[in-house]
């Protein structure tokens, strides 16, 4: 036993140093490698926005997690919902870990309907991780009669649902209820969550979906009345959650819906990156989002920051991208 | 009420907050003032500095960014023909045919001094309306968004000038490339040929400076001297006279202003659209425009100036009232407004009033400066339109070049700006109007969202709505108005004759 003992004690001593060697090794390639670089931070959309927050918080707080300490660049590239951006990553971008980028949530779902112009297979990209998991939620207005759920599916009127065209998450909720035997009729052409919470407060509507984030706001304001949600749960929200919600079909689309949302800004780089930098990228990219700093940035603009891993990010990619 | 305004007041001389104003005021007119660069990238840059500030000064250094950027806009319109952002295409129609007579620092005087006239106009409204806020922006839906654009549309004729038959042609053809991309309420892929970059559409800015600004540079290399080739005259003259244009046209100036502050009131018909309903009303409006508009005539300069900062105030209003962003500039403010502590909203009419003010003096004193200090620069300014071309036309050059990129960093939209300059060229030399091309453009998709939203909530019920008649009713006087007055006008002139 103490033979025993005394070889695992050394086993892991060895273990030990083989592995501070390799960490040791690796941190010299990745330092040698960043010392007096450039690493560029390509945003997704124009500045001003979630994404182009989440890009420029990073940008600031990432690079002292990474070692050689490189320095970091914003560069917005806006266009087709993302998919010049990513565009971008697949082909141009340089594939040697000195670009990042920050792409939208809802690439997979692109890819899979093969919409125009996309060039990029999101399962080659590199991911680094998720800044923040995203909730949306489906609210009514306060000048009529819904209240909950069950009074929405038992309405007998027609409930008019405000959004801005089909591909956004105000028009796929309310399609999906409609699916479900709901009696509700989409207004499309209201575009942004301004716009449509007006709409709700002229009477024009009777409801609309919408990310919290952004409804946040309204509901306090406009006295709108949340009826439930899908995606990430928030503690001030007393409303059922989709999945409890809904008949089979709709439950399973309402996953579908609702898989982007945990990875609700996710954080690339290209494909063809040697693992030690690739690793350092993802280590830097978790340790800047457990920044004291960062995180007290991002309260103050009342953003929320959750991190997840790559590779929860690359399963919902996979199932997004290849699946049905 | 009072209180609060001494209060806003105070909060914004402290020296600080003052020297962080000066700080927005110098980035907007210099950088902000650059074709193709707005002041939405300016405010994303400066925000990560405002997490550190007090809320007065958060509120100096970042609000000043956006409310004075329109009185620097106009000096590349005026001198260049190339809009320094999506406000300032109008300013082109009379500033630059002024530059080119020699007048420019007359130009630029008057922009700026009706800038900050219209400025202060915006914010004394935005004071009034303070309590009737909220009735205020609930009066128009989609109904009655749509028929005010087509109040614009019907300034098309008023655009066209003598030949109203190319303008609405012109008109035509700005609608049909509006629809290039994917159509938002559909997700429809329209005339994009499978190509990635046209599914965004085209772009105001590229297409702007391809259309005024490519067929200047060309009749300037063909004529091969600077942008004016007559005697600029005494520039302080210039400049005193300008200051004085503006005053003599009060009235002008309180009536664009009007029309300034309700686009912006209305969230959703877009900033690009208040200089051009200023132009088309003064050209409707003031006596012999008809004749004189386009030609140079500073009242052109005066209407469009005064409607494009007067706008900003105007803009504020669902903002405060409904803690709803009137734009997306707005929207990108107060998240960084937030970071500090201001929520926009109810808060801001009642417990934060002092703050409101403060917003409210901000436009007022920042504005008056800006003028003062663009008035200051005037001479020199105008100094740049006796450059011969073989300077001139690749300084413009690379402006509407790095302009067309810097809006969506894009290098399509280079070459779709000189395939504008093109059609532009073209358009000039043939005697085509080439606003209602533009004004097709810009409201060619308002028009057709509202109209869709329209129908689905009313059906074809919507035009009966109350709302719709009286700016239907509107829309008839607009028309029928300059008609009228020039059947008068030939009446008179017979009675004359006889």
């Amino acid at each position: 036993m103490k033979k025993f003992t005394g070889s695992l004690a050394l086993g892991s001593l060895l273990a030990g140093v083989a592995a501070w060697g390799v960490a040791n090794t690796q941190t010299a390639n990745a330092q040698g490698f960043y010392k007096g670089k450039t690493i560029k931070m390509v945003v997704r959309s124009a500045p001003g926005g979630g994404y182009d927050f989440y890009g420029r918080l990073l940008a600031r707080h990432m690079s002292k997690y990474i070692p050689g300490n490189p320095k970091m660049i914003v560069i917005n590239m806006p266009g087709a919902g993302g998919i010049v951006a990513a565009n971008y990553m697949a082909s141009r971008a340089k594939k040697n870990g000195t670009e990042i980028a920050v792409l939208t949530r809802e690439l997979a779902l692109a890819q899979r309907t093969k919409e125009v112009g996309v060039k990029y297979d999101l399962e080659k990209l590199s991911a680094l991780g998720s800044a923040a998991s995203s909730t949306f939620l489906v609210v009514m207005g306060k000048n009529q009669p819904i209240r909950t759920y069950q009074q929405l599916k038992d309405s007998k009127k027609t409930v008019l649902f405000g959004a801005t065209g089909p591909g956004s998450g105000s028009y796929q909720y309310p399609a999906l209820l409609k699916k479900d035997g709901f009696n509700v009729k989409i207004i499309t052409g209201i575009i942004g969550g301004s716009a449509r919470f007006l709409a709700i407060e002229r009477g024009d509507t009777h409801g609309t979906a919408n990310s919290y984030e952004s409804t946040r706001k309204a509901i306090k304001e406009l006295g709108l009345i949340p009826i439930f949600y899908n995606g990430a749960p928030h503690k001030a929200l007393p409303v059922p959650h989709m999945s409890t919600l809904l008949s089979k079909q709709g439950k399973q689309l309402a996953a579908l819906l609702g898989a982007p949302l945990a990875a609700g800004r996710p954080f690339y780089t290209t494909s063809g990156i040697p693992a030690d930098r690739l690793k350092t990228l993802r280590s830097a990219f978790k340790a800047a989002l457990h920044d004291k700093d960062l995180i007290k940035e991002a309260k103050r603009a009342k953003r929320n920051v959750a991190w997840t891993a790559a590779s929860v990010m690359e399963k919902v990619n996979h199932e997004n991208s290849r699946c049905i | 009420m009072v209180e609060a305004a001494l209060e806003g007041l105070y909060g914004i001389l402290q020296w600080k907050a003052f020297l962080l104003m000066m700080v927005g005021i110098v980035i907007s007119s210099t950088l902000v003032a650059m074709p193709g660069i707005g002041s939405k990238t300016a405010i994303a840059l400066l925000l990560p500095i405002a997490f550190t500030l007090n809320k007065f000064e958060a509120i100096c250094l970042i609000m000043s960014v956006w409310a004075v950027s329109n009185t620097a806009n106009s000096i590349t319109s005026i001198l260049f023909s190339v809009p320094g952002g999506g406000g300032s295409q109008a300013t082109i129609m009379d500033g630059y045919p002024m530059a080119k007579k020699g007048e420019a620092a007359r130009a630029l005087a008057a922009a700026f001094t009706s800038s900050a006239i219209g400025g202060i106009i915006g914010a004394i409204v935005l004071l009034v309306a303070i309590p009737i806020l909220r009735p205020l922006v609930l009066l128009l839906g989609p109904p009655e968004f749509f028929m005010l654009v087509m109040v614009g549309i019907a300034m098309v004729g008023a655009l066209s000038g003598k030949a109203p038959v190319k303008g609405i042609i012109a008109g035509g053809l700005g609608l049909i490339i509006s629809m290039v991309g994917v159509h938002i309420i559909t997700g429809l892929h329209r005339f994009t040929f499978d190509q990635i970059f046209l599914i965004d559409g085209f772009k105001l800015i590229p297409v702007t400076i391809g259309l005024f600004a490519i067929p200047e540079l060309i009749y300037m290399g063909v004529k091969g001297t600077g942008i004016s080739d007559l005697p600029l005259g005494d520039l302080g003259k210039g400049r005193r006279q300008g200051i004085k244009d503006a005053f003599t046209h009060r009235w002008l100036i309180l009536r664009s202003s009007l029309i300034g502050v309700w686009v912006g009131i209305i969230p959703g018909l877009g900033s690009a659209v208040a200089d051009w309903f200023a132009y088309g009303s003064a050209k409707q409006t003031c006596p012999g425009a008809r004749e004189t508009f386009g030609k140079g005539d500073v009242r052109g300069v005066i209407a469009v100036d005064a409607a494009t900062n007067a706008k900003e105030g105007g803009s504020l209003i669902p903002t405060l009232a409904f803690g709803i962003p009137g734009s997306s500039t707005l929207a990108l403010i107060f998240g960084g407004l937030i970071i500090v502590g201001i929520t926009p909203g109810r808060d801001m009419l009642t417990k934060d009033l002092h703050l409101t003010f403060s917003m409210i003096w901000l436009l007022i004193i920042g504005t008056i400066i800006t003028s003062i200090l663009c008035l200051a620069f005037t001479r020199q300014l105008a100094m740049a339109t006796k450059l011969r071309p073989t300077l001139m036309i690749p300084v413009i050059l690379a402006m509407a070049v790095i302009g067309s990129f810097a809006a969506s960093s894009r290098f399509e939209d280079v070459l779709i700006m000189f395939a504008f300059g093109t059609i532009g060229y073209f358009m000039r030399a043939g005697g085509w109007p080439r606003p209602p091309l533009l004004l097709g453009l810009v409201l060619g998709p308002i028009a057709e969202r509202h109209m869709w939203t329209s129908v689905q909530l009313h059906g074809a019920d919507f035009l009966w709505r109350p709302g719709v008649l009286i700016i239907f009713a509107l829309l008839v006087v607009c028309v029928a108005y300059p008609m009228f007055q020039d059947r008068n006008a030939k009446l008179r002139a017979q009675e004359t004759e006889a």
